[in-house]
Formats: C-alpha cells, sequence, structure tokens
C-alpha cells in the first residue's frame, strides 16, 4: 500500500514541531508490513502552483492512504487541491492533531465535504487533547498516540549529569528544578520564579537549591483574551518580581536563555526535578516534560491539558501534578499545594537507580519505536466512514468567521462560554 | 531628590496606565508624523520598558504630556530638534522627565536640565565572524545627511567580514517617507553600490511584514546600513535582535559610570540613563542660526528639514 506523508519540509517557527515531525517520521518508517511510503511536502511557503505540482507528482505514486503529520498549512488546502480521480483512489486520512486545534474551526468546518464518504482517523497526543477533540468530530474516529521520543538523544546518562554540573557551576549537593521551554504568561513562569523565591525566603528551600530556566522570553501574552504583548514585556515583568526579592535569593535562579537540542539532555540529566505550572490553552501535550523524563528526569507538573498524561505510576513520586482550575481570565493552579511539593521535591530527591528505571519505563510508553506500533495498530484499525463533524464545531466555525476572538466576552474581556465548554475537560 | 533618583522611583512604580505603548487610544498631534512613523515600520514597531519609549507625535499637546510622569522619546534630530527650538524653555509646572537618546545630548538647551535625563543601550556583542549579517536599511534620504551612500556602504565593506552570507533588509517604495519626497533615486543608488561592494550573492528583503520572521541566531549579526537615522533614535530592530542574543557588528562602547541607571529589556540587553551633564552647545548654534535666517521651525515643514541638512553638510551642527 502506498501511503503519503505530508508535511512540510522547512523547519517549522515553533522548535518542538520540528522535533515532532522527525520523530513521526522515524516511527512510521518503522512500518515493516507491506507499507511504501511517499514523502509530500505541502509548505506554507509554496505558491499555489508549486503545491499543485506536488499533488500531482505524489498521486503518480497511486495513493491510497494520506498522513498528515504536520501542524500547519491546514489540510484543507491540499484536500481542495485534489482532482476527483486523485480523491477517488484514496481510501483514508490520518490527521495528527496538533494543540492549534482549536484555532481552525473554521478550515475543519470547510473541510467537512471533502472527507464525506472517505474514512478518517484523528490522532492525538494525549487522553485529555482525545476528549477535546471528540466534542467536534466523531468519537470512534479519535485515537491517542503519544509525540514520539528520539532514545537516541534522550536517555538517562550518570556521566552527563556530573560532567554538565561541573560545566555549569553546580555542585554534586545541589538539588536544581529545571524548567525548559517558553516564558511566556501562559506558561506561568513567572509565577513558577515567585513560587521558588518565596520558599527561598521561608527557608524551606535552602541556598543549595537551584532553579534553571532554559528558554526565551515571549511576546503572546493571553492572544484569546486580546491580550498581547510587547517586545521586552512579560521579560520586564519577571524583572520585577526578581527586583522583590533579596540578591543572594535571587542569585539562585538561574537564566541560561535558549539551549539548542543536543545540550538539552545534559541539563535534564544534571537537574533533579523537571518542574513546569505551564496552563497553556493548547498544551496538547508538552514535548519538554516527554522529553526529561525519557532522560529519567522526575517531573512536577500541573494536571493541565497534556501534562496529565504523563504517569509513570512505577516509580514513587516520578511524576507529581497539580490541580488546576478554569478562570474568569486565567486558567490558575492550586499555588499552596505547588509549594508543598516543591518543598517534598527537594526533600525526596530520585536516587540515580531510580532515575535509570524512570527512563527506561518513560520510554517504554514514549520511545520512537513503541508509537511506531501503536502507528501501525492505527493504522490497521478499521473505521467507518466519516460521517460529518459536529454542531458544536460548525458553530464555532461560522463565529470564527466575524469574530477575531471567539472565546472572548466582547464587554467584559473574560472568557465566554464557548472557552468553558470546549477546555473544561483539559481542567478536569 | 536626584534626577535619577525620582527616575528609579518612577520606573520603579509605574503601571500600564503610563506606559504610552500599551494604550489603543492615542490621541496624535498631527497626521503627518503618525503617517511617517508607519512608513518606516517596524523601525517604529513599540516595545515595553517602564520609561515610556514613544515619540512626541502621540502627545497632543503638553497638557496631554503632564500625564505621563515619565516619556522616553525615541524621536530623533528633526524632530527634536524643532521641539527644543520651539519651547526653548518647558512650560510652568511641567514635571514630566523626559528622557533623550545620548547622541543628542548637545541639542538639549540648559534651561531644561531638571526635566531631561538620557538613555543609551548596551547591546550584545557580535562574534568576530559571523555566519551571517542583517544590514539594516532605510534607503531614504533621511539616513544619509552626514554620509553620503557611497561612503555609508563604504564604511559597510570594511565593517562586515568577507566570508559573512549577506542579507539587505531594504524596504522599497517610492514615498517611503514624507509623501513629497521621491526616494527612489537614494534607493537606486544604494542597490548601484550593494551589487558593486558585495555583488550578486546578497539576499535582500524588502517586505516589512515578513522580516521580523526571518530567524538570526547567536552566531551571526546585525547592523545598520548608516549610522544616522533623523527620524527615529531607538530602532526597534535593535531591541528584537538583542533580545536574541545577537550582536551588533556596529555596536558602540558603552562606558557607563556607577551612577548610571541600568535596566535589563533582556536577557542580553540593557538600557543606560544618566544625568544631563553637557551645555546644549549644538542647540545653541542651531538657535542662533534660526533666528538670524528668519527660519520657520516647524518639524512638518521641508524647508526646516533642508535648513538642517545644509547645516550638517557645512559641519556647522556638532552632532
Amino acid at each position: 500500500m502506498k501511503i503519503g506523508l505530508i508535511y512540510s519540509f522547512k523547519e517549522s517557527n515553533w522548535f518542538s514541531v520540528t522535533k515532532i515531525v522527525a520523530n513521526l517520521l522515524k516511527a512510521y518508517e518503522l512500518d515493516k508490513s507491506n507499507v511504501e511510503l511517499v514523502h509530500i511536502n505541502y509548505s506554507a511557503s509554496n505558491t499555489h502552483e508549486e503545491n499543485l505540482d506536488t499533488v500531482t507528482a505524489a498521486f503518480k505514486n497511486d495513493l491510497q492512504k494520506l498522513i498528515f503529520i504536520d501542524h500547519l498549512p491546514h489540510p484543507l488546502g491540499f484536500l481542495s487541491l485534489l482532482r476527483p480521480s486523485q480523491r477517488e483512489k484514496i481510501k483514508e486520512i490520518i490527521f495528527h492533531v496538533f494543540g492549534d486545534f482549536t484555532l481552525n474551526f473554521r478550515w475543519w468546518s470547510n473541510t467537512e465535504k471533502l472527507l464525506k464518504d472517505l474514512k478518517v482517523k484523528f490522532v492525538c497526543a494525549s487522553h485529555k487533547q482525545a476528549r477535546l477533540v471528540e466534542k467536534f468530530v466523531p468519537k470512534d474516529t479519535v485515537y491517542v498516540c503519544p509525540f514520539p521520543v528520539n532514545p537516541e538523544e534522550f536517555y538517562f546518562d550518570e556521566g552527563k549529569r556530573l560532567e554538565t554540573r561541573k560545566k555549569i557551576g553546580l555542585t554534586e549537593q545541589d538539588f536544581a528544578f529545571l524548567y525548559t521551554g517558553r516564558l511566556s504568561e501562559q506558561k506561568k513562569s513567572k509565577e513558577l520564579i515567585n513560587l521558588f523565591l518565596d520558599l527561598k525566603l521561608e527557608k524551606k528551600l535552602p541556598k543549595n537549591c537551584k532553579l534553571i530556566i532554559a528558554g526565551s522570553f515571549d511576546n503572546l501574552g493571553t492572544p484569546y483574551l486580546q491580550e498581547n504583548q510587547l517586545l521586552g514585556e512579560y521579560f520586564r515583568k519577571t524583572n520585577q518580581i526578581l527586583e522583590r526579592y533579596p540578591k543572594e535569593l535571587v542569585e539562585d535562579v538561574v537564566f541560561i536563555g535558549n539551549i539548542c537540542n543536543k545540550e538539552l539532555i545534559d541539563y535534564y540529566n544534571c537537574s533533579d526535578r523537571f518542574i513546569s505550572f505551564s496552563c497553556y490553552h493548547d498544551e496538547d501535550y508538552g514535548m519538554s516534560v516527554a522529553e526529561a523524563l525519557a532522560s529519567g528526569l522526575p517531573c512536577l507538573l500541573t494536571n493541565w491539558a497534556g501534562y496529565s498524561s504523563f504517569k509513570i505510576d512505577s516509580i514513587s513520586g516520578a511524576t507529581v501534578h497539580i490541580p488546576v482550575a478554569l478562570g474568569e481570565k486565567r486558567v490558575s493552579f492550586d499555588m499552596d499545594m505547588a509549594k508543598d511539593e516543591m518543598v517534598k521535591c527537594y526533600k525526596e530527591s530520585l536516587p540515580s537507580e531510580s532515575r535509570k528505571k524512570l527512563s527506561v519505563d518513560a520510554l517504554k510508553i514514549l520511545s520512537i519505536e513503541t508509537c511506531g506500533n501503536t502507528l501501525e495498530e492505527i493504522n490497521r484499525a478499521d473505521v467507518g466512514v466519516f460521517s460529518e463533524f459536529s454542531a458544536f464545531l460548525h458553530l464555532l466555525g461560522a463565529v470564527s468567521e466575524y469574530k477575531e476572538f471567539p472565546f472572548m466576552n466582547e464587554n467584559s474581556k473574560v472568557y465566554n462560554d464557548f472557552y468553558y465548554k470546549v477546555y473544561d475537560v483539559y481542567a478536569e | 531628590m536626584s534626577m535619577l533618583s525620582e527616575i528609579k522611583n518612577i520606573i520603579s512604580n509605574s503601571h500600564d496606565e503610563v506606559i504610552m505603548a500599551k494604550k489603543w487610544n492615542i490621541h496624535y498631534r498631527d497626521n503627518l508624523y503618525k503617517e511617517v512613523y508607519g512608513r518606516i515600520w517596524p523601525t517604529t514597531h513599540r516595545y515595553y520598558f517602564e520609561g515610556n519609549p514613544s515619540f512626541l507625535t502621540e502627545y497632543k499637546n503638553f497638557t496631554d504630556m503632564k500625564r505621563f510622569p515619565l516619556i522616553m522619546l525615541r524621536d530623533s534630530f528633526v524632530t527634536l530638534s524643532a521641539f527644543f527650538l520651539n519651547n526653548p524653555k518647558p512650560p510652568e509646572n511641567f514635571n514630566t522627565i523626559l528622557l533623550i537618546a545620548k547622541e543628542w545630548e548637545q541639542l538639549i538647551p540648559k534651561t531644561w536640565k531638571s526635566n531631561v535625563a538620557l538613555y543609551s543601550f548596551q547591546r550584545p556583542q557580535a562574534p568576530k565572524k559571523p555566519k551571517k549579517v542583517m544590514v539594516l536599511g532605510l534607503a531614504t534620504s533621511y539616513s544619509f545627511w552626514r554620509h553620503t551612500v557611497e561612503q555609508a556602504f563604504n564604511n559597510l565593506e570594511k565593517l562586515i567580514p568577507k566570508e559573512s552570507k549577506k542579507m539587505f533588509y531594504l524596504p522599497m517604495r517610492e514615498r517611503s517617507v514624507f509623501g513629497h519626497i521621491d526616494e527612489a533615486p537614494v534607493y537606486a543608488k544604494c542597490m548601484r553600490f550593494l551589487l558593486q561592494k558585495f555583488g550578486a550573492d546578497v539576499d535582500i528583503l524588502t517586505n516589512n511584514n515578513e522580516i521580523l520572521n526571518v530567524k538570526l541566531s547567536k552566531g551571526d549579526a546585525y547592523c545598520d546600513l548608516s549610522s544616522e537615522n533623523m527620524l527615529c533614535s531607538d530602532n526597534y530592530f535593535h531591541h528584537h535582535y538583542s533580545s536574541q542574543n545577537v550582536g551588533a557588528l556596529d555596536a558602540k562602547n558603552l562606558e557607563p559610570s556607577e551612577e548610571d541607571l541600568a535596566y535589563p529589556l533582556s536577557l542580553y540587553h540593557n538600557i543606560h540613563i544618566s544625568e544631563l551633564k553637557s551645555q546644549g552647545e549644538t542647540f545653541a548654534g542651531l538657535l542662533y542660526k534660526t533666528k538670524i535666517l528668519k527660519m520657520n521651525v516647524k518639524d512638518w515643514d521641508p524647508k526646516y528639514h533642508d535648513f538642517l541638512k545644509e547645516m550638517i553638510k557645512r559641519g556647522e551642527l556638532k552632532i
């Protein structure tokens, strides 16, 4: 069978997506059954003519299945280019769903007619994302497969721990919390720093406890509520938090900026606990969490969206979740519990053998090989013919046509009913 | 309280109500400069700092300015000179502190000393052999008052290592600044010298909306096509790249004094605020000339712009 794998050959602006696409490709390439993969470059930077040529060239291969493994451009563009004779050959389409699914209701709404009478599958990266997507698509078309982690890039290595600690000036006795990712309003990095410094001030975390922050600041703000930020705004607001505390405490918050993919494993290995209180509305998964676990780094996370799926029960305390709640303007997490758990994490750090086991157990779920097997099963699964998207999706699609901020109450600038109806499952 | 202590106090108590860049309902003084700054966007794009970086044209009048305890003016020579010539001393009961770019220190009359401080930036240094160099250019007559186009490109040729990949941001439009000036001849000259000096193996970027999506990384660098920008002293691109730890090839070495206030604007670049120490020599010279020549000082008047340009070309203004 010939399967078209559709993605942009150009790197995404979202670094995590670039990794996800690369690892998904590797996962699909493991399929040893009678499958021939045809790689199709569908990119936003292509002209209309280039995309037409791409489609024509792809269908010379008698494709029977299409799998969209990238988040942009939306599949509607590609599917609209298919001629009836090309469309007839297709038996099934699989969509890998990314966090921007909720930004594209009007495109999905318009895609419906192109999917009728085809077998369609939506592959979500986490269980909560699947529950969200099930509000919009037929339930029996939704599957779950985590975005895979490359075990050649992320693994536990005691040697790296010692080497990296020496390089960045951490002693063996130091305890390091590590956050990797964007420093952003919805990622709650400011709140994380605030809690850490509060604990320091209250002497519940000692001098040898550090918070390492690896990532760059962004200005995304809270776009759903039209709260965009200016360049430097989130940085300055974070700095205002730092200025409230004594210098000797602030020294224990270490900003290392962006680190390249190759160095991430060093930091995961040299740290003692990955920490993230993100409540980012489209946290469908959490690639950094997956990589941290694959490197044997236990995690302290919010119980929000995709983060909830990261549970390694074989090792006590390896994955700890803080409850969250949807508010009028913000998703919030239980700060008191977060502080207690941070202290607990410090007092009960995982020994080396447990971390090694954590890495092994995490990779049993997240590795390219495991995900490849899951995708093979999804590929083989029988599914009925697609009928339609839900009325709710069409409603949101229609609202998105004329409202730039469909989840915002325009009078009070707080979240409206649509928001709660869509995102309630992420907070459960 | 000293000037710098007062500024420190204002910054630490700042909130969005006193930051122009956070406002959606700006009552512009005039439409002309609103359009001009729009045409040279993203050079004039907004960024955040509690010092309230903004332009004179965003304040309707002094009453409007009084609403803000601190105003960091991103204006450059043309509008700043007109402002001080038309207002040689602050109005009564004017308590707002203006931050002016340090390069225009000599343009400030002594009478404004109690209401003015200076700002400058410390930007990351570029690597000696950057992989890519982004040259930021506004190919308009307002970029070549002190130096000619040819001189600017000669300087660039000396500055950029031969091995580096060159990218030029050169938006091209006939009326790229003021509607009455056809800038096409300047642009054509720039293109001629660009091709002469650097050949055809360069990337030329002209799309204002796409330029901010062009990625540079730590091993790359940027520089300005011309060190002069007579319309905007505080270029957004400098902040955009500095905050990504991309070094400036033409970054001047700042020698801050211990008394200066320093605020980080990102993990990689800072703003320094210092007290005004100069005697306003350039202002004095300019005031004298405008009186002698009975010059009508209006920042929108092309004759005034020509007057300033001539003074600079003749070396009569120390800037």
